[in-house]
């Protein structure tokens, strides 16, 4: 069952003097619901338009992309944040939180702009914010606890709307190992639990919890890891897929 | 590195930060302009030669010593705010191997740059402004004003001041480069700011200071004997304003923040925390923006009811066009000065009109019996008589009085330890009695026989004194002159003095004309600041939250509801510096009327209702005009960046 199609998606860039840049040239995969996708690519391969165009925050110059069955370029743009709010969920390399806001107020920010009343509100941060143990912080500040604790409240953030799919880009980037570990256990736990998750990372370890990893690069999906059992361990395939196409880099020169 | 390039980079450091300059430069431009305007105006010497002129350059001479010291101040602040944005950059050149003496020579260089085009712009535009203002000069003194095209003395005097302020401003940037380590240039002006904790006590304290203030206000009576009260009442309203923003606005959010229904809304909810995130930095610059608001429309309205007020002034003044006065030894020389003016009166084509000449006499003595000394005047009961046609008859020790605040109460007056029945009191007297009720020192008027004896107790017939009052009739531009040649007339003869409506007129205007032009150009100058610390806070502001508005549509917010916060929010930031400086002005109002009415004998509540709102109403669409330029940009540096970098 495909929650999320992408289809022959194509994304081009006019530079300031006129080029065009081919971000993305010829993408397509299906999503099926309760998968934990990893996107893996260097620098500049086109993942992170992959991800903007997949948030709906960038428009596809060719292609689709359906969403349960929604196609992103029939959603009117005024309509486009709610449904960002409704289906989508953000998880940032650098947290992204407002320091403005208590942690418990950055929580809600998305049920605050989708009009929910106080009492549901409460009931909907309890279970989030006791699953990922930050219950004892809620009124705290960003910058008064760690980069472990921000980003699982940021997680909480995107958790709290339950969107049919968690958009992660490069979430242990900024965390030291173990919060790092931390939060892929905690990944893992939302996977099992039926979650969509995309995961842009870097990271070979990261990668190597989710179900299927795809790889990109030159704006296309050159390769793909599918495990057959949860428990698989596909980290050495992770690294054989990475020297392959430095190789094939290498002596194409 | 050569010279050229550091050219160069300093030229292309002001088109990249153009942003920031363009505001800075305008501003340096129209602060020149203004000084040399000033300065030339000073230093004109047809100003001199017109009545009150001197008054008027001694009030621009010490408003161009306020205004040196003001621009200094405002420049150094503008430029405080470029700097700060421009940190990183700066941090940048030092990690690519600038040391701190290559910097210090760009940012000479940048100011000598700066310095130059302002200096040149500046003077070139004062050398127009100062014909235009000379002109409105003219036309508000009513009084030819021909001024110098050019004046060196100006030129100089401008070139100079100038070049102090911008090295001072030169120096303050090298300072700021020196103290600060590279790592904190680099991270410019983000660090980590804390929400401001709600501070009762202050708060409090700030409510109480405004009542204070305002009570003051109303309560003073005599702006000339309760100068102490007024300070105090302007330092309870300027200390009230900052508190008032710096911690009761702090408390205020707080409850509404603490209201969660309220609060866990739509359109409260980053409004509300935005704001309280902020407060700290900015409660002191809207304070500022407060205080300059007020400051500006008190000056608007004073200045223009002033202005507006010189003819109820003058007539309240003067009741008559021309008044003679001589002792009763000079009558000759009255006849004298009198056949001048018959014979004359047909050259200037002029007619003489209700002509009214009495006797009379000034004194001081306590009459009330209430221990203090009192001003009065004696009229004749026989002039009296002859002038409203009545055949009044007063015992010898009776007199008439006339009916004034004073005397409403009075059975009977002393003098000299003798008691003297008031038989009656009159309505009105034939002549001017403007000052029986004056605000300062108020007048008894006395009818008296003259050989009663009450006029030998005053010793009447040793001071008396002649009055000749009349209407001139006719062009008034001929009625002017004619009271010119009388009062060279009357000094030629001498002993015989003359006081003429339209000579006093011309000299109020002389100095008023002045005043409402200095009005004026403290208006624009602290508006000009107003307007500029409000661009300046929007603009550096709106770098700051650039990101965090990022963040807001990234987790579901849309560009409408992003722009609605943002005009709500911008709109508050706006409106609660002009609310309060209205309610201020509303408050300080009562004062404002006296201090006129005390100064200029004018007592014309509509005059400085009018003009206040005319001051409020064309203050608040120039804001306004600022509100929408400003608004523009920090929309622009936020939606700017919203094609989002993940």
């Amino acid at each position: 069952m495909g929650i999320l199609k992408v289809q022959n998606v194509k994304k081009v860039y006019k530079s300031r003097r006129g080029a065009r840049v081919e971000a993305l040239s010829d993408i397509s995969f299906t999503v099926n619901k309760g998968e934990y996708i990893a996107i893996m690519g260097e620098s500049g391969s086109g993942k992170t338009t992959l991800l903007n165009i997949l948030a709906s925050l960038d428009e596809v110059t060719d292609g689709e992309v359906l969403l349960e069955g929604m196609n992103y370029k029939h959603i009117p743009n005024d309509e486009l944040a709610a449904f960002r709010r409704q289906h989508l969920g953000f998880v940032f390399q650098d947290f992204n939180l407002l320091d403005q806001f208590t942690l418990k107020d950055n929580i809600f920010l998305p049920l605050v702009m989708a009009n929910l009343r106080v009492k549901e509100m409460n009931a909907k941060i309890k279970d989030i914010a006791a699953a990922l143990e930050i219950e004892h912080i809620l009124n705290k500040y960003p910058y008064e606890v760690s980069g472990g604790q921000q980003q699982r409240a940021a997680v909480a953030r995107a958790l709290i709307t339950s969107p049919s799919l968690i958009l992660a880009d490069e979430p242990t980037g900024a965390l030291d190992s173990r919060s790092a570990q931390e939060l892929l256990d905690l990944f893992a736990a939302f996977h099992q639990a039926g979650q969509t998750i995309i995961m842009v990372t870097h990271s070979v370890y990261a990668a190597s919890k989710a179900s299927r990893v795809l790889f990109i690069k030159d704006g296309k999906i050159n390769n793909e890891i599918k495990k057959n059992a949860m428990n698989e361990d596909i980290t050495q395939q992770i690294f054989d897929m990475q020297s392959a196409a430095v190789t094939r880099r290498s002596t194409s020169l | 590195m050569n010279k050229n390039l550091y050219g160069k980079l300093a030229l292309t450091n002001i088109k990249k930060n153009r942003l920031m300059f363009l505001p800075y430069i305008i501003t340096c431009i129209v602060t020149i302009a203004l000084f040399y305007t000033m300065n030339s105006l000073v230093n004109d010497t047809a100003l001199k030669n017109i009545p009150g002129g001197n008054f008027t350059i001694d009030v621009m001479k010490f408003g161009s010593l306020l205004f040196t010291i003001l621009s200094l101040f405002f420049l150094l602040y503008a430029n405080s705010f470029i700097f700060k944005r421009r940190k990183k950059e700066f941090g940048l050149y030092h990690l690519l191997g600038m040391e701190k003496r290559h910097v210090r020579k760009l940012l000479r260089l940048e100011n000598l740059l700066i310095a130059l085009l302002t200096i040149l712009a500046g003077i070139i535009i004062g050398l127009v402004f100062t014909q235009v203002v000379g002109l409105a000069m003219s036309m508000t003194m009513k009084a030819p004003l021909a001024s110098n095209i050019i004046s060196i003395l100006a030129i100089i005097k401008t070139i100079g001041t100038f070049i102090i302020i911008f090295f001072i401003i030169y120096l303050y940037n090298v300072k700021q480069i020196h103290s600060v380590h590279i790592i904190e240039l680099m991270k410019g002006g983000q660090s980590g700011e804390r929400e401001p904790k709600a501070k009762y006590l202050l708060a409090l304290l700030g409510c109480i200071l405004l009542i204070a203030g305002y009570l003051l206000s109303f309560t003073v009576n005599n702006p000339k004997l309760d100068l102490n009260a007024m300070i105090t009442a302007v330092v309870f309203v300027v200390a009230a304003t900052y508190l008032l923003f710096i911690a009761f606005s702090v408390v205020l959010l707080k409850m509404l923040q603490r209201n969660e229904s309220f609060y866990y809304n739509k359109d409260y909810f980053t409004l509300i925390s935005t704001m309280l995130y902020r407060m700290k930095q900015n409660a002191v610059g809207l304070s500022n923006i407060t205080i300059l608001s007020t400051a500006t429309m008190i000056v608007m309205t004073t200045t223009i009811s002033l202005y507006f007020g010189v003819n109820t002034m003058v007539n309240n003044t003067f009741q008559f066009d021309v008044s003679i006065t001589n002792t009763t030894e000079h009558e000759a020389e009255q006849q004298q000065l009198q056949s001048f003016i018959d014979n004359q009166k047909e050259r200037f084509n002029v007619d003489i009109a209700s002509l009214i000449s009495y006797r009379g006499g000034q004194f001081a003595a306590d009459l009330t019996g209430d221990g203090k000394e009192d001003f009065f005047r004696i009229l004749p009961l026989e002039d009296f008589n002859t002038l409203t046609n009545e055949r009044i008859t007063l015992a010898s020790n009776e007199v008439l009085l006339l009916k004034s605040k004073e005397t409403a109460e009075l059975q009977s007056i002393n003098l000299n330890d003798e008691s003297f029945k008031v038989k009656d009191k009159v309505e009105e007297l034939p002549f001017d009695t403007s000052l029986a009720d004056n605000i300062e020192d108020s007048w008894i008027y006395v009818v008296a026989s003259l050989t009663g004896e009450f006029a030998q107790a005053a010793d009447l017939e040793n001071s008396l004194t002649m009055y000749q009052d009349f209407n001139l009739q006719g062009d008034s531009k001929q009625v002017n002159e004619f009271s010119h040649a009388i009062a060279d007339e009357a000094e030629t003869i001498g002993n015989v003095y003359v006081e003429a409506k339209s000579i006093y007129k011309e000299t109020v205007l002389g100095s008023f004309g002045g005043l409402l032009f200095l009005g004026i150009f403290i208006s624009v100058i602290l508006f000009a600041e107003t307007a500029l610390m409000l661009y300046y806070k929007q603009i550096s502001e709106g770098y700051d939250d650039r990101h965090r508005f990022a963040i807001m549509k990234k987790v579901g917010m849309s560009e409408k509801e992003l722009k609605r916060t943002i005009s709500r929010q911008t709109l508050i930031m706006f409106l609660a510096p002009l609310a309060v400086a209205v309610i201020h002005l509303a408050a300080v109002l009562p004062l404002v009327m006296k201090i006129i009415g005390f100064t200029a004998a004018m007592d014309h509540t509509m005059v400085v209702l009018g003009s206040a709102l005319f001051a409020v109403i064309l203050f608040t669409i120039i804001y306004g005009v600022t509100f929408r330029f400003t608004e523009k940009n920090y929309l622009r540096i936020i939606l700017h960046s919203s094609k989002l970098k993940p």
